[in-house]
Order: C-alpha cells, then structure tokens, then sequence
C-alpha cells in the first residue's frame, strides 16, 4: 500500500529521444545519406560503363566500316576504271590497224573493209553496243548497227570526239544519250585513226573510231561487286553524271554530293551523313568517281546484338544491385527499429539503468537514472561509475571503489545483489538516497566480459516499510511487556503476601486488566493477518444502525455525556452484527482518544441510493494533508504526544478498514468543517429480512 | 526516610512500583511524563529516580541527561527502566550517565534489591 509520489511522467517521445541520445552506438549511420551515396556511387559508374562501351563499340564499328567502304570504292573504282580502260585500249588497237587505216587513206573510203573492222570489234563482247567510224572532222563514216540515217551526220560536239582530238589518245567520254535507236544512254570509248607514218612527220589524226558501251552494261558489271560487298554503288563520269546508279537515283543527272566532287578532285575516303555510311573513290586514269554506301543501321546490326546484350546485362545488374540496396536499407532499419525498441525500454524502466565498458567507464544510462541522481547523461557518460557516482554505507563511510557492486560484477563475472538498506548514492546536490542495486556483468559468446549493467533502485520507499516494521516489532514488544510486567510484578507481590487487602484488590484488578489488554493486542495481531490474507468471513445479516452503536456507547459509559447520536432507528445495514460493532466503537474510540475532553463525538447515519452511510464527527485538531494520506496504512501512528501517550499499535484504523472492505463497503476520512474530523463508512442498505 | 520518583505512563506500572516500595523506608513520587518527573525531581530532590524511557514528550533518557547535567541534581541516582533490551540502548543509557537500568518485565523484588543496592541499604 505504498503511497510514494510518482513525480509528473514527461512523454515517452522525450525519454525516448534522450534515451536515443544516451545510447551511443559507434556504428551509428545516417540511413538516408548512406543509401544515396551507395546508390551514386554503384549505379552511376554502372551506368556510365554501359553507356561508354556502347557508344565506343558503335563509333569502333562506325570507323571499321567506313574504312572498309573507303576500300570497297576504290577496288571497284580500280575494277570500272579497268573496264574502260580495257575497252578503249581495245579500241585502240584497231583504230591502229593498218588495213584500217588504209581504208580511211584512200580517195574512196572502202566502207566494206571499216564494216568488216567494226564488225569484229562489236563481236568481242564487252557490250559494246554501237560501233562507229568518224572522219577527221566527226563526221560519221560509218556505223554498226547499220543506220543510214547518221552517216555522215556531224558529232564533233560530242565529248569523245572532243576528247580524243584534244588528249590525241584515246578517250573514254562522258555519259550522254546517244542518238542511236532507242537513244540509250551510253558512254563511249574512242580512239583516234591515225594516217600511217610519213617521212618526217607525226601521223596526222585522220578518224575517229568509237565504241558505245551502254550504260545498263555497266550497271550490270558494277552490281556485282553491290552483291559482293553489300554495298550500293553509284558511278559517275568526269563531270558527275551518274553512270550506274541503284534504282532511285536517275542516271544521266549530275548528282549533287560533295563527296562526288572530292572524288573528281581525286580524293578518296568514307564520310557518315545522315545515316548513312559512305566511301568515295576517283577512278584512275579515266575522272570518274566511284561512290558506295550502306544505311547505318544495317552496316551497325551487327552491333545491335552487343548493345542489347550489354543493357541487358546492365539492366540485370542495376536490378540485382537495388534489390540489394533494399535489403540493406530494411536491415538498417530494422537495427534502427531494434535501438528503438531498446530504448524505448530503457526510457520505461522505473529503475535507473547504468551500462559500463569493461573498465567500468559509463557508456550508457537511462532517464530513470538521471533523474534518481538528479545528473544529466552528459555527465555520466565517459566517466567512471565509481568516481562519478559515489557511494556510502549507513555509517557515512564511503564505499573504495573496489568494493562497489559493479566492480565485482566486472571482476568475477558473477551477478551480485545489495541486500539491506546499507547502500547509498550520492547525487549531484549532495544529498545521498539510498539504493538497492543489482550488478551483472555482459558477457559475449566467448564469455569475454565486455561491459557491465548496474540496475539501481531506490530504497527509500522499501527502508521505510522496514523501519516501520522493525519500529512495529519493538512498538509490540513494548506492548506485549508493559501488561507483562504488571501480571509478573503484581502476581508476584501477590505471592509474598506482602500486600494489604486494598492493595491485593487492586494488584488483581491491575492483573486482570493487563490480561485482557494482552488479549486485545494479540487479537488485533491476529486481524491484521487475517484481512492480509484474505480469511476474513462475514456472515450477513440485517443489523440495525441504532441497536449497533448502542452498543458501542456501552463500552464508554464515562464518557456519554460527550456522544451524539443521530441514527434514524429503522436503518439497517446488510453486514455482521459484532464487525458493525467493532468498527463503530474503533472509530469512536479514536475520537474520543484525540479530541478534547469537553468535545463533542457525533454519530449520524443516513441512506445514500443503495448504501447507508455512517460518520462519527470529532472536534479535534484533524490531520495534516500529509498525515492523511497515511492514517489508514498498517502502524501508522500520527507523530503526535496525544497519540504517542496513548501507546497504541497503529494498527486500529487499518484494521477498520479492513473490516469494512470484507462487506464490500468504504472507508474514507474527511476533515469537519470548523476543525476535527470525520470518518465514514458506507455498508449496503438492508430492507427486509434475510 | 528516602524519597524516590517513580515515572512511567503506564499508570499500573507506577501502582507497581508503589506497591513494591512504599514503606517507612521510601516515600513514592510518581510522574507520568518526562516533564513532569524532571519538574518534581528538581523541587523534590529525591534521592533516586526511576524513569521509564519511553515516555512522549521528554523520554527517559532526556530526563536523565538534563537531570545529570545539572549541578543541582547531578547527584540523584538514575535507573533507566526499558521494555527494549537492544545494545543501542544500553549504550544510550550509558551515554546519558545513568547509574543503571534495568529491564521490563521485571521482578518486584529483584527491582526492591536494585534500589537498595544503588542507594545503599536504608
């Protein structure tokens, strides 16, 4: 029934907050900050990685086949330039024949004999599709296939002719529409026919000869090599007309690209635009250009598989790295939550909480201790236990610090208990509360002892108690002597027959009284044990208020003058005739005791609902705010001389109250108004018989 | 004829001691508190006082302590009467210069020889 004041609880937040604090966890780690950090520095790298070697295998690529395109060009350039070449080297030399040259020299061209020529030169193959003869001035002389209509028709405007009479070699021309039938588009390789050699003199140019080569011919022999390298071709002549052309671009039209026009200056190389990968190439000897190209995506598929291959793999990497930063981030939460959790716990304990290392340096402390000390953890923590707190026995003497509890712990590696009430602390403003403490080292797996933990109680509350019951025992004992001491010393006067008749009168009254006394004490004792462990039996019935404290006044027949009764004598309470009687006379007994003598006892009752409630009012001093809390406790005596005079147990009132409580009724204490007190009891109200 | 003050709260104690010792010999003062043992024994100047030592107000062994310490009453002889028999009593009683004390309950007789003993037969 101990009453001790609880203080006012500031929030578990707070506690918990400063018990957060206190705890210092060296590995303490910022979630949040950490887990970007590892996200930046993983990711990003990983991240980039992918990215660079993506980027650097399609560039690698890029440069791979833009250099094989630079040499596609210029093998096919080689292989057209080649072609032509070889076709005007072919119509070279039967421009050189001298059976030819003959039948030009004569007054009468012998156009038999050039037929025969001509037909021999367009039975060699090579596509040759018209065969011509000019005179000196480009006029037609004749022609294969036979076309009447352009004998003798001028084309010295055209390109061959032009060529041939200003380079006086051969001439592969450029690309024009022929006027043959269909009018084809053609390119024509022609040589000149010169007049056989004079004395003196260089051979005068007397024709030309002339092969038409159909453009589609060469488209044909160009797109093998499109198979071959998988590439589009184009082909342009001297001026960069296209020549052969994939389907799209239009032969026999200028095609704008700078490209064609680094070729016809003669350069070679590979260039990217728009995507799509080129390679260039003039064609030797003859001016014209070679242009090939491949979309880039085609020419990069290959690449594609790799790309894929390395997002996938970075992807799965990216996934699996996450995942584990997840993991990571709900352990440390999960610690987090476990560090709350311990704190929260030692926020709540009642007891005050000391944790050391095993030097017996403070390392943590809980709010309980704080406060039991009246020290801030600030001020504990890193120091040691021993010389921040000290400690003392009952005598004032200090406690060394080997012979402190959590020394022990630490040194024996055993659990050790203060017993008693020998124990006291020290706190910050001097005064010392005393403590029971219990010490136990912590231990690891490998029983290594890393630390102790000290819980710290404060007796105060538990020394009371024990003073009062060792004050109880010699209160007793005092009372079990002094009726003692009358029955031995008066029975023993009794024996000497040493006393007169008054005299023997009064020592056997004295004698009896004091057995009777003894008797009153012993049963008091035995109530208090009763109603503590529960073995009080009440036997119900209906008792009349009236007749009850009738009986009570009985017992104080000196003292009647000063009783007022003001009981309605129809009330009746639901309880046990003599325990009515037994409480009313220990509540009227009491004011009687501690009120005036000349004072006023009243004793009223009435019906309240369902209970009756009974008051006996005195007008004496009353109890103190803090006296009141304490008067229904086991041998409480107020520490007064009115009170210490009358030698009582301090168990009368607690012995009441337990009397009421076993009827399911109340007893509460109120002071009167004007002074005194009064003390009421309410018992259910009784109506009819039971 | 010797006088003796006899103190205790205990009204039937006092009849006790009464009984015990009145005769020609002793006269019988009784007081029921420490005050007033100390009032009487200062205007009476008995010969021994028998106090009780736990009375309210002034117990016993204050009684005793004032009545040795001052010069008109140093020489009365003081037996301290207690129910408790714990050492730090008797070192109390020791303290306060009692001549002696002596435990309840006890034998009127054994008490009557005490008295004689302290104050030297009559």
């Amino acid at each position: 029934m101990s009453d001790a004041a609880k203080g006012t609880p500031d929030s578990l937040g707070s506690r918990i907050r400063r018990a957060r604090a206190l705890i210092r966890d060296p590995s303490a780690l910022p979630v949040v900050p950490l887990v970007a950090l590892m996200t930046l520095t993983t990711l990003g790298p990983l991240a980039m990685l992918t990215y660079e070697s993506v980027r650097l295998s399609s560039e690698a690529l890029e440069h791979e086949i833009e250099g094989r395109l630079a040499s596609t060009a210029e093998v096919s350039a080689v292989a057209v330039g080649e072609r032509m070449e070889g076709l005007a080297h072919v119509v070279e030399s039967f421009a050189g024949r001298p059976s030819l040259i003959r039948s030009m020299s004569r007054r009468r061209i012998d156009r038999a004999e050039i037929l025969l020529h001509l037909r021999e030169l367009r039975s060699l193959g090579g596509g040759l599709s018209v065969v011509f003869l000019t005179d000196r001035a480009g006029q037609v002389v004749t022609l294969l296939p036979l076309t009447p209509a352009l004998e003798g028709e001028d084309f010295s405007f055209r390109d061959w002719y032009r060529g041939v009479m200003s380079l006086r070699s051969r001439y592969v021309s450029e690309a024009f529409e022929g006027a043959a039938a269909g009018r084809p588009s053609v390119v024509v390789a022609a040589a000149p026919v010169r007049s056989s050699a004079q004395r003196g003199g260089s051979r005068r140019i007397i024709g030309v000869l002339g092969g038409a080569y159909d453009l589609t011919t060469i488209k044909t022999f160009v797109s093998r090599f499109e198979t071959a390298y998988g590439t589009s071709l184009v082909v342009t002549d001297q001026r960069g007309v296209v020549v052969a052309a994939p389907e799209g671009v239009p032969t026999l039209e200028k095609l704008d690209d700078e490209l064609v026009q680094r070729a016809l200056a003669g350069g070679s190389g590979a260039a990217t635009r728009d995507g799509v990968l080129y390679g260039y190439a003039a064609v030797p000897s003859i001016g014209w250009t070679v242009r090939v190209s491949v979309p880039a995506t085609r020419a990069l598929s290959g690449i594609r598989e790799i790309q894929f291959g390395v997002y996938l793999t970075a992807g799965v990497f990216g996934v699996v790295l996450i995942l584990g930063l997840i993991v990571f981030v709900m352990a440390l939460r999960r610690l987090a939550h476990e560090r709350n959790k311990s704190a929260a716990i030692l926020a709540s304990m009642a007891s005050g909480v000391v944790i050391t290392d095993p030097y017996g340096t403070v390392t943590a402390v809980n709010p309980a201790l704080e406060e039991l000390l009246g020290m801030s953890g600030g001020e504990l923590v890193g120091r040691p236990f021993w010389d921040v707190v000290p400690a003392f026995d009952s005598d004032g003497g200090a406690v060394p610090r080997g012979d402190r509890f959590i020394t022990t712990a630490l040194l024996s590696g055993e659990v050790v208990h203060s017993r008693g009430y020998d124990l006291f602390f020290e706190r910050r403003d001097g005064r010392r509360v005393p403590v029971n403490v219990t010490a136990a080292p912590i231990v690891d797996a490998n029983k290594e002892v890393m630390g102790a933990v000290e819980v710290i109680r404060d007796s105060s509350v538990d020394r009371e108690i024990d003073e009062l019951k060792s004050s109880l025992v010699s209160t007793v004992s005092h009372e079990l002597r002094t009726p003692l001491t009358m029955i031995q010393g008066f029975s023993e006067l009794l024996m000497k027959e040493s006393l007169n008749q008054d005299q023997s009168r009064e020592a056997v009254e004295q004698i009896h009284n004091s057995a009777l006394r003894l008797s009153r004490l012993i049963e008091d004792l035995l109530s208090v044990s009763r109603i503590e462990s529960g073995r009080l039996r009440v036997h119900l019935q209906q008792v009349n208020l009236r007749d009850a404290v009738a009986e009570t006044l009985a017992l104080f027949p000196r003292q009647s003058a000063r009783m007022e009764v003001q009981i309605d004598e129809a009330l009746a309470v639901h309880s046990e005739y003599d325990k009515v009687v037994q409480i009313v006379t220990n509540l009227v007994s009491n004011a009687l005791k501690y009120s005036p003598d000349d004072s006023i006892v009243t004793i009223s009752a009435e019906r309240d609902g369902s209970s009756v409630v009974v008051s006996v009012r005195d007008r004496g001093i009353g109890f103190s705010e803090e006296d009141r809390k304490r008067i229904f406790q086991k041998f409480f005596r107020v520490d007064r001389p009115e009170v210490r005079k009358r030698g009582g147990t301090g168990l009368g009132l607690y012995i009441t109250k337990g009397l009421v409580e076993a009827q399911g009724g109340q007893l509460w204490h109120e002071p009167g108004e004007g002074g005194g007190s009064v003390f009421s009891f309410a018992l259910p109200v009784s109506m009819g018989e039971i | 004829m010797r006088k003796l003050l006899i103190a205790d709260d205990e009204e039937g104690v006092r009849a006790l001691v009464r009984m015990t010792l009145e005769s020609d010999d002793y006269e019988i003062l009784e007081a029921s508190d420490g005050e007033e043992a100390l009032r009487l024994a200062r205007s009476e100047l008995p010969q021994l006082v028998l106090l009780d030592v736990t009375m309210p107000e002034l117990d016993g062994f204050e009684v005793c302590k004032a009545l040795k310490g001052d010069a008109a009453t140093s020489h009365i002889a003081v037996v301290l009467l207690t129910a408790r028999t714990q050492k730090a009593d008797q070192a109390k009683a020791a303290e306060v210069q009692a001549d002696d004390y002596f435990t309840k309950p006890f034998s009127p007789v054994a008490l009557l020889s005490k008295v004689d003993e302290v104050l030297g037969a009559p």
